[in-house]
């Protein structure tokens, strides 16, 4: 076991306990020391973001690096964590990295209401920590802890606000139904080794894979792809598990609704495709019944592109038409990664599964971005309803233009990232030779134009509408605000104009996946 | 012969409204002079490739960029999307068109937008819009045609939006984002379809995609896919309802550019995609299919201007008319029919980029809403002499009096038809002629209500504009004169290369 490798989380950890064991002691005069908190927090995040950078090296890490040993056996079945860093999850952790940082840097002046702050960047810091162990974790129990972390860290910032009705209500909501899903999750992890006898995801696959070849699928199979598709769907927030994102996305303060729509929702939807494929993908060829779920999957993905736009069409509070754009992304997303578990040639699966990775990147980065805007919005003026906001370009013209560019990106415009991305799906679609891939796209696209519609009418009603009289008092956004919002447009704009780079680090990913 | 003299002439046009508008911020004259003088650098950056362009050889390729901008792995088969543009003999003739008609429009605005908003936000915009379109037309890769080809999309409906005229705009600018978006994705398809089907080596370059060898219904289905979306702008019937709005609305500039040279771009692409590459004219029934619905819209147009009372709304439903015509030239599949077609592109960009101007002076010189009704105004031709000539010549140039530049194109068309030799060409050609007619009718009625007749009272103090506005549309005037009197100026190009797509030598 090599440390060093792990320094992300720790970083994480030790700074979220710095932080609580500051604000414990400096809780009488907690408002003095806020920006105590946040200047650890964002160390923290800077350190990690070097660290992740430099990390992109060496990769893959040796796995006897990475495995931990509890007790004195040097091995023994289920008795050790083990953890996974390769190109596919150091593109994750570096996603994740990336807007965490920049939340980091957005909360120093967004928060500044807010008072017990230590809780807020403790909690940030532990969110980042559980998502980066759950795309790390290399086996079942090491995946579950984190991703318990990662989802109380969560239900806790949705609800921080806990004076108000609409975000403790939100809060209990995700936390009931995540929890039914973390449930279903336990339960097939328990199948899972009730079958295999291992908790260590790889070996899960090959045994798996053997007793597949020989006994042929039976239900408790079934039972397991089930209960692994909701256990995760619900935090991947896939039609019908996505009811709880539209209302704790909105009610969480601006930068959490950043992050959990950007990243934590693909914590799921990693943790769904990695185990899925590892565990069915090698006897796919054996057992041709098996390609119903990914086509299951692609119809899945569809179907959540469909509700997201209907929804996010009748939407007139900016937050939660984002976070409806968010369901539809998820199902962009799906439709790509459900390849993995269909018979296509597996070039065209890896070409697929790269175009999903890569909009796992621009989407965090466009959504992000547009979340981020909007809670820039909600500083100067504090109201979500469109109607209000309506003209509010005059008064806040930078954030404004970063929303656009946002919005823009996330319709797919070019030579914004959002495009790419999605053409990256749609020429891995055209290229599978199956009917229900070409129908799909076509759906896919449809659905893309669709969201153009949405997108299109907040940004003219920002822009075009003259700003009312109630806006008379809103000023542009502060500078301390205004700076990460231009660390994500120009980023994006790099990531426009070369995006070969960054398709080429997907690339390496979506081939890390082993397919 | 390797040189980088289109890439600085994109280059300096992509990045131009940066800089054009931080100048804007600090003051209005130089967001409105730079952007005039970068659009005039990147015009002679381009016309230097017109050397390499004569001297490779007519109808040879002058392309320079890179060809892997984006490069992905698919087994043995690559996706590579390069960044090429290409002047040949085809493309140069287009996008000196759209230069010329652009900084026109850009000094026209310097009058026009005089008392507007956020000058420095227009004339970023305006230089993006320009890019878009000279994009489109260089561009030698698919998916960078796309690119560019939504890059012509957003800065026009951010300029329709914000300074349209109210309060429809908003409105407008939405139907007409929402109908060139959809048409954009068929073409995106299509796209797809050519290099699923025709590429062998997985480049979107236009030169290495091949589809002899493909089945005629793949080829057709493509074929529709990418017509729908060119249909589109280029306002066929009955996909033509965005246009009266929009180029009625948006501002008179804007509406020249639009109507001008944007809305032609797609018929380029048509000869340079639907002719050269997916060869549709050997679809006989298919192309008459075409020239059924060019004829229909040639003729809806001229009535529907016939009916207007707005002079912008006249102009716009006659650009439908006149997108008949190009569409007419290429659903032919003739040599002739072709050439016309790339003829008329210049032709009408003059006339119409003229016509559109003139429109847009009666609004600054009269009122907003009183400059655009035909029926109050009349006997301007006293006062503002030098508008009412120019408009005059663009009129007949419009309505092919000869011998003006018009009159070429139209004429080649209409030979193009009967090239075609086919039974029904005859009966389209009746009606291309009457729609001639029609087009004569409107547009001298224009002349004639607006500009002749009685002097009023009311207009007794209208002046002719100050010469930023009338000097860009002097010189419109003089080119039409001269390629009306030099045809050649034009045709060595197109014929050439026409003659390269049809295969003659």
């Amino acid at each position: 076991m090599n440390v060093f490798w792990l320094l992300p989380i720790i970083i994480a950890v030790a700074g979220a306990l710095l932080i609580g064991l500051l604000g414990r002691f400096a809780r009488r005069e907690s408002q003095g020391w806020n920006l105590t908190y946040a200047i650890i927090a964002n160390i923290c995040f800077l350190a990690m973001l070097g660290l992740i950078i430099a990390f992109g090296n060496a990769l893959p890490v040796k796995s006897e690096d990475l495995i931990l040993v509890l007790g004195t056996k040097t091995y023994e079945k289920g008795i050790y964590t083990i953890f996974r860093l390769d190109q596919l999850t150091w593109w994750f952790i570096l996603i994740f990295t990336i807007l965490g940082s920049v939340t980091a840097i957005y909360s120093i002046r967004y928060m500044d209401h807010d008072d017990r702050l230590d809780r807020y960047y403790l909690l940030l810091l532990l969110l980042v920590a559980g998502m980066i162990g759950v795309v790390m974790a290399g086996d079942l129990l090491t995946l579950f802890i984190f991703w318990e972390g990662m989802s109380i860290a969560s239900y806790i910032l949705v609800s921080f606000r806990k004076d108000e009705p609409e975000p403790v209500e939100a809060g209990v909501k995700y936390l009931f139904m995540s929890a039914f899903g973390s449930v279903m999750l336990l339960f097939g992890m328990s199948l899972l080794y009730g079958v295999t006898g291992t908790l260590n995801i790889a070996e899960i696959g090959t045994t798996l894979f053997t007793k597949l070849a020989t006994n042929g699928i039976s239900g408790v199979h079934v039972i397991i792809i089930i209960s692994l598709i909701i256990g995760f769907g619900v935090k991947a927030a896939i039609v019908p598990l996505h009811t709880w994102l539209p209302d704790a996305h909105p009610a969480a303060p601006s930068g959490i609704s950043a992050m959990l729509s950007g990243v934590v929702i693909m914590t799921g939807m990693f943790a769904m495709i990695n185990t899925l494929t590892t565990f069915f993908r090698p006897s796919l060829l054996l057992l041709p019944n098996l390609c119903a779920v990914g086509y299951v999957l692609l119809w899945v993905s569809i179907l959540t592109m469909v509700i997201g736009n209907l929804m996010a069409l009748r939407q007139t509070d900016i937050k939660r038409l984002l976070a409806f754009s968010t369901v539809l992304n998820v199902g962009f997303i799906l439709f790509g990664l459900s390849m993995t578990l269909t018979n296509i040639n597996s070039d065209v699966v890896t070409l697929g599964v790269q175009g999903s990775y890569f909009h796992v990147l621009t989407h965090a980065l466009g959504k992000g971005l547009a979340f981020l805007c909007a809670g820039a919005i909600l500083y100067r003026f504090h109201d979500r309803e469109l109607d209000k906001l309506e003209g509010i370009g005059h008064k806040m013209p930078v954030t404004t233009f970063a929303f656009t560019i946002a919005l823009l990106s996330l319709a797919g415009v070019p030579p914004l990232p959002g495009f790419w991305s999605k053409l990256n799906i749609v020429v891995a679609a055209v290229s599978s030779g199956n009917v229900q891939y070409y129908v799909g796209v076509a759906l896919f696209l449809l659905s893309s134009v669709t969201s153009v519609v949405y997108y299109l009418i907040v940004l003219q009603r920002l822009w075009f509408k003259p700003a009312g009289e109630h806006l008379k008092d809103v000023k542009e956004t502060p500078i301390e605000i205004i700076i990460p919002l231009m660390v994500i447009v120009i980023l994006m704009i790099v990531i426009g104009v070369i995006p070969n780079t960054f398709q080429n680090l997907a690339k390496q990913a979506a081939t890390a996946l082993g397919l | 012969m390797f040189n980088f003299t289109l890439i600085i002439s994109i280059a300096i046009l992509l990045l131009a409204p940066i800089i054009v508008f931080f100048l804007g911020k600090w003051n209005d004259h130089a967001a409105k002079w730079s952007a005039f003088i970068f659009v005039l650098i990147s015009a002679v950056f381009f016309a230097l490739s017109l050397g390499d362009v004569l001297n490779d050889g007519l109808g040879n390729i002058h392309s320079e960029g890179w060809n892997k901008w984006i490069n992905f792995n698919l087994g043995s088969k690559n996706v590579t999307i390069g960044f090429k543009l290409i002047a040949d003999s085809l493309s140069f003739p287009i996008a000196a068109i759209i230069f010329i008609l652009s900084l026109a429009a850009v000094m026209y605005s310097f009058g026009y937008m005089k008392k507007e908003e956020n000058q420095g936000a227009y004339y970023a915009l305006l230089v993006l819009y320009i890019a878009g379109m000279v994009g489109v037309i260089l561009a030698g890769d698919l998916v960078q045609f796309y690119v560019f080809w939504e890059l012509m999309l957003i800065p026009s409906y951010f300029i329709i939006a914000k300074w349209g005229s109210k309060p429809n705009s908003v409105k407008i600018a939405f139907k007409y984002f929402m109908f060139t978006h959809v048409g954009a994705m068929a073409i995106l398809i299509g796209i797809g379809g050519l290099w699923a089907y025709g590429s062998a080596s997985g480049s979107f370059l236009i030169a290495n995609i091949n589809m002899t060898a493909v089945s005629k219904t793949v080829t057709l289905v493509l074929t529709i896919l990418f017509l729908l979306g060119f249909a589109v702008k280029m306002a066929i019937f009955p996909l033509h309802s965005w246009l009266p709005d929009t180029h009625g609305e948006a501002p008179t500039p804007i509406s020249a550019i639009l109507s001008g040279v944007m809305i032609e771009t797609a018929a380029y692409a048509i000869l340079r995609i639907c002719t050269d590459i997916l060869d549709m004219g050997s679809n006989v029934t298919f192309t008459w299919v075409l020239v059924g619905l060019a004829v229909f819209t040639m003729v809806y147009g001229g009535i529907m201007a016939l009916a207007q009372k707005d002079t912008k709304r006249l102009f716009a439903y006659s650009s439908i008319s006149q997108m008949g015509y190009i569409f007419f030239g290429l659903g032919t599949f003739t040599a002739f029919g072709a050439t016309g077609s790339m003829f008329h592109i210049v032709s009408h960009a003059l006339a119409k980029g003229t016509l559109f101007m003139v429109a847009g002076i009666l609004m600054t010189q009269i009122g907003h809403h009183k400059g655009r009704d035909i029926k109050q105004l009349g006997g301007l031709a006293y006062k503002m002499p030098i508008t009412a000539i120019v408009a005059l010549i663009a009129a007949l140039s419009l309505s092919g009096l000869p011998p003006l530049a018009g009159f070429m194109s139209e004429w080649i068309i209409f030979e193009g038809g009967l090239a075609s030799g086919n039974p029904l060409g005859i009966i389209a050609i009746f009606m291309a002629v009457l729609s001639t007619a029609l087009t004569a009718t409107y547009t001298l009625l224009f002349m004639k209500n607006v500009f002749l007749g009685p002097e009023k009272e009311e207009f007794k103090d209208v002046k002719d504009p100050s010469p930023y506005m009338w000097a860009p549309l002097v010189v419109l005037a003089l080119l039409t004169f001269i390629i009306g009197i030099l045809p050649n100026s034009v045709l060595t190009f197109v014929t050439d290369a026409v003659a390269k797509i049809f295969g003659i030598t």
